[in-house]
This record gives structure tokens, sequence and C-alpha cells, in this order.
């Protein structure tokens, strides 16, 4: 068994009001691989995304959600990103005050619980830049404040190949970007299969992300259910088709 | 022990508040603390007299009984260029009521940077410094001012400037903790496009208290003000922050910028706030904001998606405001002064 | 450049006509136990009232007068009178049978036809008593109730009044709510019952008209759960060379999930000391929205208050506060968060022109309990003139972490550039500094009924520009 996420049943709903959101999830990924989840807009899949996270605007009701053997599915968002998952988000929240530099340092440090020598900190983190082509003056500016949306998305990046998680989730990472950006943000993603080997949950409309990738298998998920599962070709039948064959068959129309 | 009016709020309002002023018991001086002196070129000592019945921050009521106690002065003239800061560090190492007096005259077009250090770790005594700075033409003074204190000493700190034409005073001020501190600034832009900068960063914890009463009072034409406060409330600390810009008659042009922001950590901390516009002038421009409250959920969210626990988040956020203020201060010894106490206040 | 239009003297003649008061019955001027009584005696108070009366005569000789905000020094109590009754007065609710002079006086002020056009209900006060009060049958038959608080103290609402008379607003609050524990006289009594929803708004006039006299009104409304109730006030008085003094007082509560629109354009004449004390109590989920433009008095020390006293509790203040030539407006508000997830939202704007005073005063409050709150607060002030004055002292109290409290305050003048902008579209430049004055104002002048908000646009042209154009 070398799964090293397992959605079981998962039923979520809105914390403030009775909303079911996700009806019931099963979602299987293996260690290393890459899987994308696709689906027409609302159908659920950044509440899938944050509720995986333990995002407070979220409660689940049913089900379970097993990392790397451990239940997580009442954690807490840090025991959760300690465990193994990061996250990408959709719209990353400004810091002002909080540095990149000083930031991603914290965080390891945090991960790891050892102290991290300033110094080879800095160069660590200035090669990463380099790979996604960050200037060198973002390490000292305040996390996310006044980034545009693209840097936005290079420093979510940066902090997935600093942390090195055993499975990072990606919100939408490539939406609203540029061509040039995706580029980036892809060398980025292939950077962390390369060196990290973990495994990938990605999230998108596009498939310009994932042309640089080998897919393991494709979910649709559509009206908080899954609808629909298969490999990689399944996304360029998307590509060319649209959902509605799925839709159709999945029973959501 | 005499019982004084402090930190008048130049404006009173509805008595209940208690905000208008804070009546303390101020013990009666042991004499003066010794502070460690860093001269530098262009700089000279000498006894002296403080202007008498002076009007500082704190209250006409609180110099007065300086005056009483006969508290010494030193006076510091600045009539050359100064390479480095001219440095003050006071290590009050007994619990007694210990009291200084400071003048500083900064002659014309001149630039100085004064550093003051002041620290009771252990001791519980009542401490007070009170400084006099005038500040020449197109003179510009910086003053840091780090303040470390146990909760049990309680800390008087009480500045008064007179600033002449295209004069600039910068202050940088740091308190980490103390049973009862209080500051009081108050600025005389009385020269034409004088100019003051403010900054204030604290971190309060446990029982602690502070309390705040910076005025600016602008009669010059296009003078300016920016106060700035950023700090912390952790525990079942207190604060109150009384910030006045007083555009006067005739300041035609003048601005005043005033800003406060203040992160709440625990339940029972208690958070006081009155910014002040006064304005008998048109053409002025004014504006204060402040944000008062705990972490947006959003952002704490973020941070803990990152493997934070939110006491790391929340000591990291907090720490970032100081350093945010500390990054103002223009010596290095002083800037890792500050980040050597934050990594000691860490719980 | 620079040169500013000369502003004329302003007319204010619709305002400022008067008529006799000589058939009027008065009580001696200055406060004494005697005048009280003999007060307490001409309304036939119930017991309780005469005692109350006499309490609070005691209390106030016992407060001091305020050591902040402007000076009362002009405020000669003894020789304010402090109840004129007019004459041959009865109250009606039939316009016919109201007085000719006084008929005249609401008539000018456009009282009736106010009522006849959009309104739910009208009652209208001339010196100390009411003299006219009605409410559209379709809204009586609702239970709603709207009476003077002299009728509801011997009718069915005798209990609800004794529970709820000066209880928000107790005598030893301040001075002057002492004085008009005393003296107070008139007003209006409101009871919205549960579930009841007013469509139109009910309105009550105050028209001080005889000399160097005092109006102590009481307004006192209850709206119960899940009502809605939208009252408007309105307030005059002719111009004298001696001092007049209002210290009415208004106390509201409002029901669990109920609603209260409270709105006033307040237009006292420029000798009046305007003293009044208005608070709300919100319960659960309700909400009470503040309304207020002040343009006349002297004097004023105006700050509504509320208190969100049940979960979830809102409460609005959206203010405009005009200061011309010999005015100290200090107005503002008050709020107390005592329950958790309550919110309080502040929006003024302050003008001064013409060597006024304005001064916007205020204090947010948030208890320890008051978990999950916000408060937001927004002021701003233009100066018109630099002979002119204006301060903004804003207070905040906050006792618990899990708050969210934001402040910003402005304070400029009216830019040349956007004068400038007008004038080469045509406008001349009184006309172009009215426009923006106008607009400044609009947070107010958007949240009132038309006709108001009309008023309140007259009273804008009437200070910038001393003519209605």
């Amino acid at each position: 068994m070398s799964d090293i996420l397992q959605v079981k049943d998962l039923k979520v709903k809105l914390a403030e009001e009775d909303t079911e959101i996700l009806h019931g999830i099963d979602l299987n990924v293996g260690a290393g691989e890459v899987h994308v989840l696709m689906g027409p807009n609302g159908a659920g899949k950044s509440t899938l995304g944050s509720s995986l996270m333990g995002d407070p605007r979220y409660k689940v009701t049913g089900g379970q959600v097993i990392f790397d053997g451990q239940d997580i599915t009442h954690e807490t968002t840090d025991k959760i990103a300690k465990a193994g998952i990061f996250m990408s988000f959709q719209n990353p929240v400004e810091v002002p005050g909080v540095s990149v530099a000083n930031f991603i340092r914290t965080a390891c440090e945090n991960k790891t619980g050892e102290h991290i020598k300033a110094w080879d900190f800095m160069k660590d983190l200035k090669k990463t830049m380099k790979v996604l082509d960050m200037d060198p003056s973002y390490a000292e500016r305040d996390l996310n404040v006044g980034f545009s949306g693209g840097e936005k998305k290079k420093a979510e990046i940066l902090q997935l190949l600093m942390l090195k998680p055993k499975l990072a989730i990606l919100d939408e990472t490539d939406s609203g970007l540029d061509v040039d950006a995706v580029r980036t943000v892809s060398a980025g993603i292939e950077e962390y299969k390369k060196t990290v080997g973990g495994a990938l949950l990605i999230i998108t409309h596009a498939t310009r992300i994932l042309e640089s990738l080998k897919v393991d298998k494709t979910h649709i998920l559509a009206d908080g259910r899954i609808i629909a599962e298969g490999d990689a070709s399944m996304v360029d039948d998307i590509n060319e088709n649209g959902f509605e064959k799925y839709l159709k068959e999945g029973g959501a129309q | 022990m005499s019982e004084l009016k402090l930190n008048i709020l130049p404006s009173p309002t509805w008595n209940w508040l208690r905000m208008n002023d804070t009546q303390a018991q101020i013990k009666a001086t042991d004499g003066a603390a010794v502070p460690q002196i860093t001269l530098t070129s262009g700089v000279s000592e000498n006894d002296g007299i403080f202007p008498a019945a002076y009007d500082g921050g704190i209250g006409v009521d609180f110099s007065k009984f300086l005056d009483d106690e006969k508290v010494g002065t030193e006076v510091f003239d600045i009539n050359g260029d100064t390479k480095e800061p001219l440095k003050l560090t006071f290590s009050y190492d007994s619990d007694k009521t210990l009291d200084n007096r400071f003048v500083i005259n900064l002659a014309e077009a001149k630039k100085a940077t004064v550093i003051m250090n002041f620290a009771a770790e252990k001791n519980a005594g009542q401490y007070s410094v009170q400084t006099a700075a005038r500040i020449a033409r197109g003179a510009e003074l910086t003053v840091v001012q780090v303040m470390r204190f146990s909760d049990q000493a309680t800390f008087l700190n009480d500045i008064g400037t007179d600033i002449d034409n295209g004069g600039k005073f910068n202050l940088v001020q740091i308190v980490l903790g103390g049973k009862k501190v209080f500051l009081g600034v108050k600025n005389r832009l009385s020269g034409e496009k004088s100019a003051i900068d403010m900054k204030l960063g604290y971190y309060m914890t446990g029982d602690d208290n502070l309390d705040v009463n910076y005025v600016a009072s602008h009669t010059g034409k296009k003078t300016t003000c920016d106060i700035y406060a950023n700090g912390v409330l952790r525990d079942r600390a207190q604060k109150t922050f009384r910030g006045t810009i007083d555009f006067i008659k005739g300041c035609k042009g003048a601005k005043g910028n005033e800003m406060e922001d203040v992160l709440l950590m625990d339940k029972p901390v208690r958070n006081k706030t009155i910014p002040v516009i006064l304005c008998a002038e048109e053409d002025v421009e004014g504006n204060h904001g402040a944000t008062i409250g705990k972490l947006a959920k959003d952002v704490l969210f973020y941070l803990e998606s990152r493997g934070m626990s939110q006491e790391a988040v929340y000591e990291m956020m907090a720490r970032a405001r100081i350093d945010a203020i500390a990054a103002e201060i223009p010596d290095d010894e002083t800037r890792e002064l500050v980040g050597k106490y934050l990594d000691e206040f860490r719980r | 450049m620079k040169e500013k239009a000369v502003v004329k003297d302003i007319d204010r003649s619709m305002y400022d006509f008067r008529y006799s008061e000589d058939d009027a019955y008065k009580v001696d001027e200055g406060l004494t136990p005697a005048i009280v009584e003999q007060i307490s005696k001409e309304k036939n108070d119930p017991d309780w009232m005469h005692d109350f009366r006499l309490k609070s005569l005691e209390i106030y000789n016992q407060i001091p007068v305020p050591n902040w905000g402007p000076s009362i020094e002009g405020l000669d109590m003894d020789h304010i009178v402090t109840y004129v009754r007019p004459k041959d007065n009865k109250m009606v609710n039939d316009w016919d049978n109201v007085p000719t002079d006084i008929k005249d006086t609401f008539e000018k002020l456009g009282i009736p036809q106010a009522e006849r056009k959009s309104l739910a209900g009208v009652g209208a006060q001339y010196d100390s008593e009411l003299v006219y009060h009605n409410v559209k049958d379709s809204v009586a038959e609702k239970g709603v109730v709207y009476t003077d608080i002299e009728s509801a103290l011997h009718g069915p609402y005798a209990d609800m009044i004794h529970d709820h008379f000066m209880k928000l607003v107790p005598p030893t609050d301040h001075k002057f709510a002492a004085l008009h524990g005393a003296v107070w006289s008139g007003g209006s009594f409101v009871y919205v019952p549960k579930g009841v929803h007013l469509d139109f708004p009910l309105q009550s006039y105050f028209r001080l008209n005889a000399k160097g006299a005092g109006q102590f009104e009481h307004t006192l409304i209850i709206v119960d759960d899940d009502a809605y109730l939208h009252f408007i006030e309105g307030c005059s008085a002719p111009k004298y060379n001696v001092a007049n003094l209002h210290a009415g007082c208004v106390e509201l509560f409002v029901g669990k999930n109920a609603t209260l629109r409270y709105s006033t354009i307040e237009n006292w004449s420029k000798n009046m000391y305007n003293l009044n004390t208005k608070r709300a109590k919100v319960e659960e989920g309700g909400k009470v929205e503040w309304i207020s433009g002040s343009f006349g008095s002297h004097v004023s020390y105006l700050y509504p208050m509320s208190v969100l006293a049940g979960k979830g509790s809102r409460s609005e203040f959206t203010s405009v506060t005009f200061a011309g030539k010999g005015q100290n407006l200090d107005t503002g508000c008050k709020v107390v968060h005592a329950a958790p997830d309550t919110s309080s939202y502040v929006n003024t704007r302050s003008i001064s022109k013409d060597g006024g005073i304005s001064t916007f005063r205020s204090a947010v409050t948030i208890a320890e309990n008051a978990t999950g709150s916000k408060s937001s607060v927004s002021c701003q002030s233009l100066m018109l003139d630099d002979i002119s004055r204006s301060d903004t002292i804003p207070a905040m109290d906050i006792r618990t972490s899990d708050a969210d409290v934001g402040h910003e305050a402005k304070i400029g003048r009216i830019s040349d550039e956007v004068v400038f902008y007008l004038m080469s579209r045509g406008m001349s430049e009184e006309d172009a500094r009215a426009l923006i004055v106008s607009g400044f104002a609009d947070n107010v002048g958007k949240e009132l009924p038309l006709e108001y908000a009309v008023e309140m646009n007259n009273l804008i042209q009437l200070e910038m520009k001393g003519a209605i154009g």
C-alpha cells in the first residue's frame, strides 16, 4: 500500500452555514504520483484542496482523510503542513512586516525544529529563486505585499521548493498568468518533482501547466462529487471536447 | 511621594473614559543614574540648568516636580560634525528612584544621532529621564531610545523639542516591557518647514502597562509630522496611546499624519487609543488611521498551512512589528541589541 | 487665486418668524423646588413622577457642569423659563382645532403637508406642550401607539412608561439629564408591537417660540421584537437676543431582531443651547440607525449613544454637522459593545465656516465579553476658511483581543483644483463651493427621505450662499 493520500467518503460543509459542498469524495494519490483535478466552476475543487489543508471556513461532517498513514481529518492546519502537505493558494494573502526570507526560514525551522544558519539559508534561497527567475530583492520584500499575480504564484512555488513537502496541492496556480510566467512556474514544479520527488494534486482549468509533467491520473469533480476518473488522456479529451460528456455520464446534469 | 497628573491630553474629553490624563504616585528622587556615555566628535558635555517649568509631553506638573527635586542637568552642545552617534547607556541596577535631565542643543545645519538605551531587567525602581532638545535652523536630530524593563520597574521618559526653520527631529522609541512606562513627547514645530518623524514600537506582556502622550504642535508654515505606532499586547498588558496633531492658526501648508496598529494577542489585554486632530487653520491636511485587533483569520490559516503553530505565527507577527520599527535605527549595534532582547523575550 | 467670494449674511427668515407669547402661561424664571412642584402640579403628575422630579432637581444641584467641551457660561439657569404652556392649550388630533398662530407656525414649516404626503403620523410640540398629535387609522389598527407622554402616563401604558422612563438615561448621567428629569414636559411615546413593520415614518416636530425659555421634551420609543420603525425628529426656533435652552431626552428600546431608524434634522436658532441626550439600547439581532444633521444652535452637546446589549446587535451612525458664525457644535456618538458579535459603523462629516467651531467627539468601548465584535469609525472634516476651527477627538477602549476595530479621520479644505475645474465648466466660485459642500454632506443626504434631504440641502445652500437658490 503506497498511497500517500487517501480520501474516503469526505463530506464538507461551510463552517458558518448548513450548505454541504462536498458530498462524499473518494480519492487516492500514490506516493510521487501526479494527479489532476478538473471540473466546471463551482464544482468544489478549491473546497476540496482547502479542506484537506484544514481551512477553518469549512467543516468536515463525514468521512476520513489519511495522509502518510496518519488520520488528519480533524487535525489543525499547522499539523497537516508539518505532516507534509503543502497547498499553493489561489489567492495568497499579504503579510505586511514579514519578509519572504524571514518567513520561509522561520517556516523551515518550524518544520524541522532545527536552527538554520542564516548564511546557508540565504544561499539556498537565492539559488532556488534563480530557478524561478525571481529577482533576489524579493527575498527582503514583505511576503506577497504589492506582488503582482505572477509574483505571488512564484512566491508560492518558492515556498514549495524550500519546504519540500510529500504532497503539493496546487490550487489554480496557473490561472491568470501569462505564457512566460506559466513556463517559469512549470519549471519550478518540474524542479520539485526532480529534487523532492513528492506527489502532486493539481487543480486546474488549463493544461499548459501539465505539458511537461507525466500525469498519472485525472479526476473530474462536478457538483461536489467525483464523476469520472481516468488516465492522462482524459486531460486531452476534456481539452478538446469539454466536460459535457462526463457530466452526462456522471448524472450531474 | 506626590500624586501627579501625567500625560495630559491637550483637549480633554469625557472623564469616565479615564484618558484625559493618568494620575500616578511619583517618588522623590534618590539622585541621578550614572549612564555610560560614548562621546563623539563635535559634541561637548557640560553641567547646566534645565528650563524651569518645562512643557514636555508628560506635562508641566512633572517638570515642576523635577525642578523642586533639583535633579541635575547635563547639556550636550553639538556644534561640530558628528561621525558616530552619541551614546548614553543606562543600566539601572538598584531599586532606588533615579532621575536624569538632559539638554541637547544642535547647532545650525548640523546632523546628529543620539542613542539612549535604558534597561532595568531585574530591578524594581522608579527611573526617569527628561530631555529638552533645541534644533536650530536646518539641523537634523535623530534620537533612538530602547527601553527594556522588568515587570517591577516604573519608567518616565519625557521629551520636548523646539524646532527652528527647516529643522528636523526623528525619534525611534522601542519599549519592551515595564510595570508602568510613561512616554511623553511634545514637539513645537515653530520654524517654517520644520518636521518631525516619530516611530514607536512596543511589546508588552504580563501585567505591563504603557502610557503614551505624543503631541505635535504646528505653529510654523509648511510644517510636517508623521507619527507611527506599531505594537503588541499580550497576556493582560494594557496600553493607552494619546496622539495629538495640533494645527495652530497660521501654520499654512502644514501636514500631519498619524497611524497606529495594535496587535491584540490574548483576550484580557486592554487597549485605549485616542488620536486627536485639533485644527484652527484652513490650509492643512491631517490624517489619522488606526487598526486594532487580533490577527486576521485568513492570514493565520495561510501561515499555519506552512506548518507553523498558532503560537509560532503570533510570535513571528509580533516580532515583525518590532523589527519594522527597529529597522529605522541607524546603528547596527543598537539594532542587534533589540534583536537580542526579542530573542530573550520569546516564551 | 485665494480670493474668496464674499458670503452675505444668511437669510433665515423662513425659520425666524415668531408669534406673540402674551397669553401663554409661564412659570417664573429659574429653578427651585417650588417651580418644579408647580410644573408637576400643572401636569397632574402621578406621585412617582412628582418624586422623580424633585429627586432629579437634587441631583442637578450636586453635579458640576462638564469640564470639557464648549463653554456654557452664557447660559444663566436663573433666567431660563422652564415651562411655557401655549395659550388655550389642549392637545388635539384635528389640525383645524390648533390655535391659529401656532397653526400658522407649523404650516410655514411645512408640517401638515408632510403628514398628508408621506408620514404615518405626526406630533407637534409648541414650547412645552404638545399641541397636535395624529396617527393614520391604518397604523393605529396595527396596535401602534403614538401619543404624548403625559397622556400615556395616565392611560393603559402607564406601567410601560414607569418601567422605561429615564432608565436608559438616568438623571445621574450628567447635569442636564438631571435638569431634564426635574422639568421635562411634552414629547412623544411610541410603541410598535411585535412584528409590526411601519412602511412610512412617524414624525415629531419641536418648535420653541417663547423667549428665554427651555424645552425639555422626552421621547420614549419602544420597538418590540421583529418590528420596524423610522422616526423623524425636526426642531426649530426663532432667534431672540437671550439664550434659549433645549435639554431634551430620547430613549429608544429596540427589541430582538427589530430595527429603529431615528432621523433628525436640527435647526435650532443660533441662540440655543442644545444639550440633548439620546440613547438606544439594542437587543439580540436588533439594529439602531441614527441619521443626524446638526445645523442650528449656538452651542450643542450631542452624542447619541448605542448600547449594544444583545448578541449580534448593530448600530449605524451617520451624521453631518455644519458650524457657522457664532456656533460651537460639539457632536459625535458613543457606542458600547456589551455583547458578542456586535458591530458598529460610524460615518461623520463636519464643516466649519465663518468662525464656527465644530468638534467631532466619540467613544467606542468594546467590553470584555463582546468577543467577535467589529467597529469602524470614519470622520471627515472640512475647513472652509482660516477663522474657523475643527477638532476631532475619537476615543477607543478595547477590552478584548477578539475584536476588529478600524478608525480613520481626515481633515482638509476644498481643493483649489476642484473649484477651478467646476469654474472652468461655467460655475461661479460660490456655486462651486456650495456644490462641493453639498456633496461632502451626502452621507446623510442620501439616507434621508427626499423632502428632508431637500430641506437639508437648502440649509447648506443657506449657510454657503446666504440664500436658497
